[in-house]
C-alpha cells in the first residue's frame, strides 16, 4: 500500500492483498468464497473480523482488505471506519466494494441492529461514490447476502 | 477394501445417483416404510464411504435436503463418522410428518411377513434404532438419540451440524471451480423471510415420498395417513365408507374399518394360533419366494391365493367371527374399495404391495366384508352402475404426491433425465435398495479417530493391520452397541527398540459412547512388565480379572504397575487381555511351534463387572480376534501387507496366580486359548510380525 502524509492513522492497520489474476464476482456466493479464502480456520468461529473486496468496473476483485480484529463495525465507529475504507478503495482504483464479516455462531441472518448498520454502510458508499455492492455475513459453510435479501 | 466390495458399492449407488455429488433417497423406491428408508440411508452412506465419494477430509460437508427419517438417519451416520452436515427441512421440526401421531403404529419388520424375523420389534440399527410403538413415541425416541449424537459431535467440531428449519425454494447449483455445491434457500420465521446460501461437497435429497395427493391442496376428502383420526373408529359403521386407492395406505384403512381394534400383531396371532397355519405358511413362503424372484406377473398374489386350498385359511375367518372382531355394519351400509383396475383380482400388484397386506385383503374379500369397484367418481359415487346413497364418507388414498416432491427440488433437464433412469432402475429392482444390513464400522465414531491418527506415528503396514482390526471389529461393535453396556477395546503390538522389547498401543480405545475417547494413548509405549497387556505379552496367556473385591483388585493393579494410570479416571471393573501368538524364528532356525511367543494383545475392559460373563459374548470376542488373525495371515500371504520377521525371546515370567490372589483371576471360556493346555486353541499368526517404527 502506498503511504502518504494524508493517510489517516488507522488505515495503516488495514492489510491489503492485491490480485494479479482477478476473478469476477457475479453472484453473492462468489463474493462469499472470495472473502472466506485464506481466512484463518482456527479464528473463523472465535474472532469476528471484517474484510472487504475491492472491485473494478467489470466486477473483478482487484484486492482484498482485512481489518484488524479490534475493529468493530458499531454505530459510533462506523463513520471513521468507512472513511478509511473508502480512502483505501479509492487509492487502489476500486469502483465498488463488498464488505464481509464472519459470524461466530450459526446465526447468519442479521439482527435488526445489523440491518440498520448495513443501511448506514450502503448510504455511506453512495455518498462517497463508491457503491457497496453487497454485504455478506458468513460462517465456514454458509452465508447471508444483503443484496440477495433486497438491500 | 476389496475391488469387489467397491464395485458392489458403486453399482448400489447407481440406484440413487443423480450426479457424482447428488444422490436421492426415497421418491422412487418400493417398500416405503420408515425402517426401510433408514436402511437405504445407511446403505447409501456406507457405499459413499466405501467408494471414496465421502473422503477422509475433516472439512467435507454434506447438505441433506429433508429432515424425515431418511435424512435424519443419513445425518446421524455422517455425524457419527465426523462428517459435517447441513440439514434443510421445510417443516417446523424434523420428522414432522409422524411427530405427535398416536393413531398409527410403526413396526420395523412386519412387512417382511412371512419371514421369521417379521415379529422382531427392534430395529437393531447402529444409529437411531428404535422399537415398535406409536409413531409419536418412535419419533421422540429417535429425536432424543439424534440430539445426543449432535451434542457429542459438536464437542469435537462445533460447526459439524447446522439445522435449517422452515426452508423453502431450495435451489442447488454447481460451483464448478471449487468442485462444491451451493444450496440457496429461503427461511421463513415469524412471517419474516431471509435468503441464505450454504456450501457443501455433496447433496443428499432425502425428500421422501411426500404427503397423499390432495393433502397439500386441502382437498376436502383427504387427510394425511398420519393425521386421519376419523378412520380409527371404534363404533359401528353408520356410513358408507368409500376408499379410493389400493396401495398399502388404502388397505390399512380398509383393515382398520373392517376389523375392530385392528393390529397386525393381533391378526398374526390369530393366524399362528391354529395348527393349520403350518401348511398355510408353507404356501405363503412359496408365494414370497416367487415375489422375490421378481419375474412374476403383476397379479401374482391373487392367482396364488386362489390356489391355496381354502381349508388352509378358513380358520382365520372363523376365528375373526368367533372373537367378534369384524366391525358391525349398520343396515344397508357398506365399505367400498375403489381402484384403477376393472377386476379386483388385478389390484394387488406384488411389486408395490406387501404380501401381508395382500393376504389380509384377500381374507376380508373372501369374507365378503367389502365391495370393490373400479374408479371412484367423487362427485357422484356409484357402484355397479347404481348411485351410492348418502350418508357416505370418502377417503382418498391414491398414493403420495411424488410429482410435487420432485418439482419442489427444482432439478435441471440433465438431472431430470437421470431421475428417469433412477426410476426405471428402481422399478426393475426387486430389493429396492434394501440389501446388506451389515454395515461396517464407518458409522461408528471410532472409525474417524482411527484414520485421523497422526500419520507419522505408525507405518503403512501397521495402519493396514489397524484397518483390518477395525473392519473385524465393525460387526462385533454393533453387537456390543446393542448390549448398551460400556466397553473399550484396543490392540497392542510388541516392539524391538535397540534390543529391548516393549509393547505399544496401536489403535485408540474403540468404545461405547459413554466414555470419552483417549486418542492420545495411541502410540504410547510401555514396558513388558507393566499391566495386564504386559502380562499377556510375557506369558502368552489370556488374563481376565474382575474387580470383585476392590482391595484385591487394587493389589493386583499395584503388582501390574498400573494403579497410578487409573488414579482419578474411569476405573474398569473387569479387564480381559487376549494374546495372539506367533511361531517365532530364532537365529535363523526352522520354525517350530514350540517357539511360539506373543505377537499382539487385544485389550478389552468394561465398567460393567459382568460384561464378559456372557458366553455368547465370550465366543463373539474370540471369533472376532480369530477373524482378525486369519485376515492378517491372508493379507500377508497375498502380499497386501509386508511384515519383517523378528527374533523375539519372551522374557521369563511368573504365572499371574503366583503374583496375586487367585480369586480375581478367571479364565472361563478363554482358558481354551492358553497354549500347551489340553484341547487348547490359541489364536496364532502364521509368523512373527515385526512392525518397524
Amino acid at each position: 500500500m502506498n503511504k502518504s502524509s494524508k493517510i489517516p492513522d488507522q488505515v495503516e492497520t488495514i492489510t491489503i492483498v492485491k490480485y494479479k489474476h482477478p476473478k469476477t464476482v457475479t453472484r453473492p456466493v462468489d463474493a462469499y468464497l472470495g472473502l472466506l479464502k485464506n481466512w484463518d480456520d482456527q479464528e473463523l468461529s472465535v474472532i469476528r473480523r471484517y474484510k472487504a473486496l475491492l472491485l473494478d468496473q467489470e466486477d473483478k476483485v482487484i484486492a482484498k482488505l482485512s481489518f484488524p480484529k479490534e475493529f468493530q463495525f458499531l454505530k459510533k465507529t462506523i463513520k471513521s471506519i468507512m472513511s478509511d475504507l473508502f480512502y483505501v478503495a479509492k487509492t487502489n482504483g476500486a469502483s465498488k466494494i463488498i464488505i464481509g464479516q464472519n459470524s461466530l455462531k450459526d446465526k447468519i441472518i442479521p439482527s435488526e441492529e445489523e440491518q440498520r448498520l448495513a443501511i448506514i454502510i450502503k448510504n455511506a458508499g453512495q455518498e462517497e461514490n463508491i457503491p457497496v455492492a453487497d454485504q455478506i455475513i458468513f460462517t465456514g459453510s454458509m452465508y447471508y447476502s444483503f443484496k440477495k435479501n433486497g438491500l | 477394501m476389496s475391488k469387489t466390495e467397491q464395485s458392489r458399492a458403486l453399482s448400489y449407488l447407481e440406484l440413487f445417483k443423480i450426479t457424482d455429488q447428488k444422490y436421492i433417497i426415497g421418491v422412487y423406491e418400493g417398500g416405503q416404510t420408515f425402517y426401510k428408508q433408514q436402511i437405504r440411508a445407511l446403505n447409501i452412506f456406507d457405499a459413499l464411504k466405501k467408494t471414496g465419494k465421502i473422503p477422509e477430509n475433516k472439512n467435507f460437508r454434506i447438505a441433506i435436503i429433508g429432515g424425515g427419517i431418511a435424512g435424519l438417519t443419513f445425518a446421524a451416520a455422517a455425524l457419527k463418522s465426523k462428517v459435517k452436515v447441513s440439514l434443510f427441512e421445510k417443516g417446523t421440526r424434523t420428522l414432522h410428518i409422524q411427530a405427535g401421531c398416536t393413531i398409527r403404529d410403526i413396526h420395523p419388520n412386519i412387512y417382511d411377513w412371512p419371514s421369521e424375523n417379521c415379529g422382531e420389534k427392534d430395529t437393531s440399527l447402529p444409529v437411531l434404532d428404535w422399537t415398535f410403538g406409536k409413531a409419536a413415541d418412535v419419533v421422540e425416541s429417535i429425536t432424543a438419540e439424534f440430539k445426543k449424537i449432535v451434542t457429542s459431535a459438536q464437542k469435537i467440531s462445533p460447526d459439524c451440524y447446522v439445522e435449517h428449519l422452515n426452508v423453502q425454494n431450495l435451489e442447488v447449483s454447481d460451483l464448478e471451480t471449487e468442485k462444491k455445491l451451493v444450496i440457496d434457500g429461503q427461511i421463513t420465521n415469524h412471517k419474516k423471510s431471509a435468503n441464505i446460501g450454504v456450501i457443501a461437497d455433496l447433496v443428499i435429497y432425502a425428500i421422501g415420498y411426500g404427503l397423499e395427493k390432495g393433502v397439500s391442496d386441502h382437498d376436502f376428502f383427504t387427510e394425511s395417513y398420519w393425521r386421519d383420526t376419523s378412520i380409527k373408529q371404534e363404533n359401528l359403521i353408520k356410513f358408507n365408507y368409500l376408499i379410493s386407492g389400493t396401495g398399502d395406505g388404502a388397505l390399512i384403512d380398509l383393515f382398520t374399518l373392517l376389523i375392530r381394534g385392528f393390529s397386525y400383531e393381533k391378526f398374526l396371532e390369530i393366524v399362528n394360533s391354529n395348527p393349520k397355519s403350518t401348511a398355510l405358511m408353507k404356501s405363503l413362503v412359496k408365494i414370497r419366494n416367487k415375489r422375490l424372484s421378481g419375474n412374476a406377473k403383476d397379479n401374482l398374489y391373487m392367482t396364488e391365493f386362489y390356489d391355496i386350498p381354502s381349508a388352509q385359511y378358513e380358520y382365520i375367518i372363523e376365528a375373526l367371527e368367533e372373537q367378534d372382531l369384524f366391525s358391525k355394519m349398520g343396515s344397508s351400509v357398506n365399505v367400498y374399495l375403489f381402484g384403477h383396475n376393472k377386476k379386483f383380482n388385478d389390484i394387488l400388484n406384488y411389486k408395490t404391495i406387501s404380501l401381508l397386506n395382500a393376504f389380509i385383503t384377500f381374507i376380508l374379500y373372501r369374507s365378503a366384508k367389502f365391495l370393490y369397484g373400479p374408479k371412484l367418481n367423487k362427485a357422484n359415487p356409484e357402484y355397479d352402475g347404481k348411485p351410492i346413497l348418502q350418508p357416505y364418507r370418502i377417503h382418498i388414498r391414491e398414493g403420495t404426491d411424488t410429482a410435487s416432491v420432485i418439482m419442489s427440488a427444482k432439478f435441471n433437464d440433465d438431472e431430470s433425465k437421470q431421475l428417469q433412469r433412477i426410476k426405471e432402475l428402481q422399478e426393475k429392482s426387486v430389493e429396492h435398495g434394501i440389501v446388506n444390513t451389515n454395515w461396517n464400522q464407518d458409522i461408528f465414531d471410532r472409525y474417524f479417530n482411527e484414520i485421523k491418527r497422526p500419520s507419522h506415528s505408525l507405518s503403512r503396514n501397521t495402519k493396514a493391520i489397524c484397518s483390518v482390526f477395525t473392519n473385524a471389529l465393525g460387526s462385533a461393535l454393533a453387537d456390543f452397541h446393542l448390549s448398551k453396556k460400556d466397553i473399550r477395546i484396543s490392540i497392542h503390538r510388541v516392539l524391538n527398540m535397540n534390543g529391548s522389547f516393549f509393547y505399544q498401543m496401536i489403535t485408540p480405545y474403540f468404545q461405547s459412547e459413554a466414555v470419552p475417547i483417549e486418542l492420545h494413548k495411541v502410540g504410547n509405549i510401555y514396558q513388558l512388565e507393566r499391566g495386564n497387556v504386559g502380562y499377556s505379552f510375557r506369558t502368552g496367556i489370556p488374563l481376565w480379572v474382575k474387580n470383585n473385591d476392590n482391595k484385591v483388585f487394587r493389589s493386583m493393579m499395584d503388582e501390574l504397575g498400573i494403579t497410578k494410570s487409573y488414579a482419578g479416571k474411569r476405573m474398569p471393573k473387569t479387564i480381559l487381555t487376549i494374546p495372539i501368538l506367533a511361531k517365532f524364528k530364532k537365529n535363523g532356525s526352522t520354525v517350530k511351534k514350540s517357539y511360539s511367543a506373543c505377537n499382539a494383545v487385544v485389550y478389552l475392559d468394561s465398567t460393567d463387572i459382568d460384561f464378559f460373563d456372557d458366553k455368547a459374548l465370550q465366543n463373539l470376542i474370540i471369533r472376532l480376534i480369530q477373524n482378525f488373525a486369519d485376515s492378517i495371515n491372508y493379507m500377508v500371504d497375498k502380499e497386501d501387507i509386508k511384515m519383517g520377521l523378528l527374533d523375539f525371546a519372551p522374557p521369563q515370567s511368573k504365572r499371574i496366580n503366583e503374583i496375586v490372589n487367585e480369586c480375581v483371576i478367571e479364565l472361563g471360556d478363554f482358558s481354551n486359548l492358553v497354549p500347551g493346555e489340553k484341547s487348547s486353541h490359541p489364536i496364532e499368526f502364521e509368523q512373527f510380525y515385526s512392525l518397524e517404527m
